[in-house]
């Protein structure tokens, strides 16, 4: 950062700081110094108001005491006769009408008779307001003047107060007492005149005595305010000489005010009567106008401050800025290569300290320099010479280079294969691009590298979305066990894995793949990379499904009028329909053998559309050996009883039950047995045999039948094959035997196998776990083939 | 009294055969060739035992049981019902059981004698 950026900054904070601080003490100066000598106002006023009242009263107190010292009232309490008494009484009135604010003169002795009065309906030696009389005569009876407070008089019904003084005779003894009753409408005129929104005049009492307000007048000894919380206060601190102001409740609605508050002390003789005077203004007309006119002075200052900081900053930078810029663009100017420039050294101040030290510095790195020009252009000298010298060197270096080129010819040719290399790894890529096959290309972590372009239309995915992926992308969707075997294989095995899976496409769909994962390894004996190569099997796993459902279905319909024909058999055997006669009977007889058969065979189709659907049940339970074999010798007991075959049983296990699917394992055994009668001629043995080897049990059934030719044993596991001796033998055969054995099997966990030679007999052997069979809940059972 | 047994298949030709051999027994038969006609004739005819087909038009056997059971006026007759499908599918007989259905026979494999047995042995 420039330098005199960070000093605008660093002046910018430093002065916004002060100013704002300034500011703030201002404002709060300010508005202190507005709002005291406010206060000061109000408690001047209400000083002033106090002894304007005061005043007045002592006023009307010398007028009692000059009353006193009149020859007649000093005559009339002489004992002066009627006539002239009413002659005194005149006098009187004219005094009384001399002042506007007495109403009433009393001379009164010192039995309590009024002697003389201005009184127009004079109460003949009656004193007036007795109550209030009591106290001032007691008191000028005893050589003292005496007031009242402010009372109702009797006679008017109005405010007033009663100014009394002694009336002396020569010895200075009381003859009685000179009386003015005054009104008051003078002090509410006082009141009227200060300039505040309310002004309470309060007594001793804390009865209100007067207000600016003339509604209020009605309120005057009537109003007591001696409970108001402020009215407490104000007395609490009104012993003060001087007037108190602070802000209170208003005495009448609560509101806050400016209250500025005096006692009344009186003047002269008039020693007061314990008044006090409240001054209350509103406190939004009192600060208002104060906190407008401080804000608008704090305003104007912080805009000359900032004016002023301005300037200062103006003068910085012309002063110290400017000619520092100027310096570092003149040495800008000489490093470019005005090698005469210097900067001006007028200055007296540390600038042109600066400035010199910089000249002189300048002075001698560009005497420095030219030392160096001299030695450079004496070393460049020395340079020419040795190059002269090189190209003779070189010269004797061009035969050698000549045959070099000859070796650079041979490289080319070199090139050359090697392009046609690239060009055949173009044509295996183009290959692999254009696959039929999902082909796509892994590093060892299983993100994709490479996908070719059938990826793109099998899984949906752009390859730009499926390279920098895991397959997971459109895979994921078989257990976990899966992958886990399928990672085992191809990292820690290093062998191909061969395994049909379910993935999802882009859009959502799933598909059956057949992939070929396998590992690519380096010459370092590092995995370098896996290769997966699917093929999108749906259909074809469709078309399976669809043959064997077909199948299924077919075979249910075929049942029904199978059914048919075997019932109508039936009926006509039974005799129900008449009797037939032996050749009738024994066609019939051998229409249902033939439906018996037909049922077989589809019972038996059925079984096979079942297994190959994969939806068999598999139980894991505990199956009775003998009790399995018995209960199938009696279903073959006719056919064999006829053929006069000879059955052993023979259990080297140990054991009566042993762990598998009871209906599989007995289905097993049936057709083992039935293939065995079916194909061992009259007179022959049949020989079941169950032994344990290893963690296996094993079911032998050896027959002494027809066998099997050698040239077709390979077949024989063959859906629908039969033998060309088991053909002439017996008519009566499926061609599904041995597949079911070997399939059911196959589903226990088990094993077929067998040994045999023709026209000496077959054995068949099952090996079938003893752990027993791994569970599996399907739709649908085994049928019984009878 | 004379046992009312009713037939509800829709093959017409097995229909005949075991009309044949149930009538000969002694039997009051009547016949419906669809589930419908069937539940219609449960209360007409007031069979004392059914014999019911599972594969049929309209409504098939499994259908047939569930609305014999949600009819208040058949649940409560309670006649036994014995199924002769030739559809053998495990779940298929457990569903018929569950809904049910006295016994289920597969008709490829039990004669006509055999399904008379039966008869009797549910109409004690």
């Amino acid at each position: 950062m420039k330098l005199s950026y960070k000093i605008y900054i660093l002046f910018a904070v430093a002065s916004l700081f002060t100013v704002l601080s300034v500011f703030g003490v201002t404002y709060y100066l300010t508005r202190t110094i507005l709002v005291s000598g406010q206060y000061a106002a109000y408690a001047r006023l209400a000083e002033i108001s106090a002894k304007r009242i005061d005043y007045f009263l002592s006023e009307k107190l010398s007028s009692a005491k000059v009353l006193a010292t009149r020859p007649i009232v000093y005559e009339a309490l002489g004992g002066a006769s009627s006539a002239r008494l009413s002659q005194i009484r005149e006098n009187l009135q004219e005094s009384e009408a001399a002042d506007q604010h007495i109403y009433g003169i009393y001379i009164i002795d010192r039995n309590k008779n009024v002697v003389v009065s201005t009184d127009k309906n004079p109460t003949a030696g009656k004193v007036p307001d007795l109550s209030v009389q009591e106290e001032i005569l007691r008191k000028i009876f005893s050589g003292e003047t005496a007031y009242s407070d402010l009372f109702i008089s009797e006679n008017t019904g109005q405010p007033a107060m009663i100014f009394a003084a002694p009336v002396f005779d020569g010895r200075k003894n009381v003859l009685g007492a000179a009386e003015v009753y005054i009104t008051w409408s003078e002090v509410l005129n006082i009141l009227k005149d200060i300039n505040v929104t309310f002004v309470h005049l309060i007594n001793s009492k804390g009865l209100e005595i007067g207000s600016n307000i003339p509604e209020h007048y009605g309120n005057i000894l009537k109003e007591d305010y001696s409970n108001k919380p402020a009215y407490q206060k104000f007395f609490a601190d009104i012993q003060e000489r001087t007037a108190q102001v602070s802000i209170e409740k208003d005495l009448h609605t609560n509101s806050e005010v400016v209250s500025a508050r005096t006692h009344l002390f009186g003047s002269y003789d008039y020693k007061g009567n314990g008044w006090m005077l409240v001054l209350e203004e509103p406190v939004d007309a009192v600060l208002g106008p104060i906190n407008r006119s401080v804000a608008n002075i704090s305003v104007y200052t912080l805009l000359a401050r900032l004016l002023f900081l301005s300037a200062l900053l103006w003068l910085l930078k012309k002063y110290l800025l400017n000619p520092v810029t100027a310096y570092s663009d003149i040495s800008r100017r000489i490093v470019a290569g005005e090698k005469d420039l210097r900067i001006p050294e007028s200055r007296k101040d540390e600038l042109g300290m600066l400035a010199r030290e910089f000249n002189s510095m300048v002075d001698k790195l560009q005497k420095s320099n030219e030392d160096l020009e001299i030695k450079v252009a004496e070393k460049t000298r020395q340079l020419q010479d040795e190059v002269l010298e090189k190209e003779l060197k070189n010269k004797i270096l061009e035969d050698a280079k000549k045959s070099t080129l000859n070796l650079l010819e041979d490289i080319s040719l070199e090139r050359a294969k090697a392009d046609a290399l690239v060009n055949e790894l173009n044509k295996f890529q183009l290959t692999v691009d254009n696959s039929y096959e999902h082909i796509i290309f892994t590093d060892p972590q299983g993100i994709v590298i490479y996908a070719n372009k059938a990826a793109e239309k099998i899984t949906g995915y752009s390859r730009g979305e499926m390279i920098g992926q895991k397959p997971s992308l459109w895979g994921n969707q078989m257990s976990r066990k899966f992958y886990k075997e399928m990672w085992n294989t191809i990292k820690a095995e290093r062998r191909t894995f061969i395994g049909e899976m379910k993935n999802k496409r882009k859009n959502g769909q799933f598909y059956m793949a057949e992939s070929n994962i396998f590992p690519i390894i380096g010459k370092d004996g590092e995995i370098k990379f896996f290769v997966g190569i699917e093929r999108d099997v749906t259909e074809e796993r469709k078309l399976d499904e669809a043959r064997v459902n077909f199948i299924a279905i077919a075979s249910h319909q075929l049942r029904t009028p199978i059914t048919s024909i075997k019932w109508i058999a039936e009926l006509l055997l039974s005799g129900d329909l008449g009797i037939l006669n032996k050749e009738q009977a024994d066609l019939v007889g051998d229409l249902s053998v033939s439906a018996r058969r037909m049922i077989q065979l589809v019972n038996s189709l059925l079984n096979i559309a079942r297994i190959e659907s994969e939806d068999l049940n598999v139980n894991s339970e505990a199956v009775n050996l003998r009790k399995v074999y018995d209960s199938i010798v009696r279903e073959f007991e006719v056919s064999a009883k006829s053929k006069k075959l000879k059955f052993t049983f023979i259990n080297e296990t140990g054991m009566s039950d042993f762990k598998s699917d009871y209906n599989l394992f007995y289905e097993i055994l049936k057709n083992l047995l039935s293939n065995s009668i079916k194909y061992t001629l009259e007179g022959g043995s049949i020989e079941t045999r169950l032994s344990v080897k290893g963690d296996s049990i094993i079911c032998a059934v050896k027959d002494t039948g027809i066998g099997i030719p050698k040239n077709q044993q390979d077949q024989i596991f063959s859906k629908l094959f039969r033998a060309d001796n088991a053909v002439k033998v017996s008519t009566d055969g499926t061609g599904l035997g041995m597949y079911i054995i070997k399939n059911l099997a196959d589903l226990l966990g088990g094993k077929v196998w067998f040994e045999s030679e023709e026209n000496k007999g077959t054995t068949v052997y099952v090996s079938l776990p003893l752990s027993g069979p791994l569970a599996h809940e399907g739709s649908r059972g085994i049928i019984d083939v009878r | 009294m004379v046992n009312k047994i009713l037939l509800v298949e829709d093959d017409q030709v097995l229909a005949k055969l075991y009309q044949a051999k149930l009538k000969r027994e002694g039997f009051e038969i009547d016949m419906a060739y669809d589930g419908q006609e069937g539940l219609d004739k449960m209360k007409s005819f007031k069979p004392d035992l059914v014999i019911l087909d599972m594969i049929m038009p309209k409504v098939d056997g499994l259908a047939f049981l569930s609305r014999v059971n949600d009819d208040p006026e058949t649940a409560k007759r309670a006649a036994p019902i014995l199924i002769l499908s030739n559809l053998g599918q495990e779940s298929d007989i457990k569903k018929a059981m569950d809904l049910g259905a006295k016994d289920f026979f597969i008709k490829a494999d039990i004669s006509l004698s055999e399904m008379v047995e039966k008869v009797k042995q549910y109409l004690k």
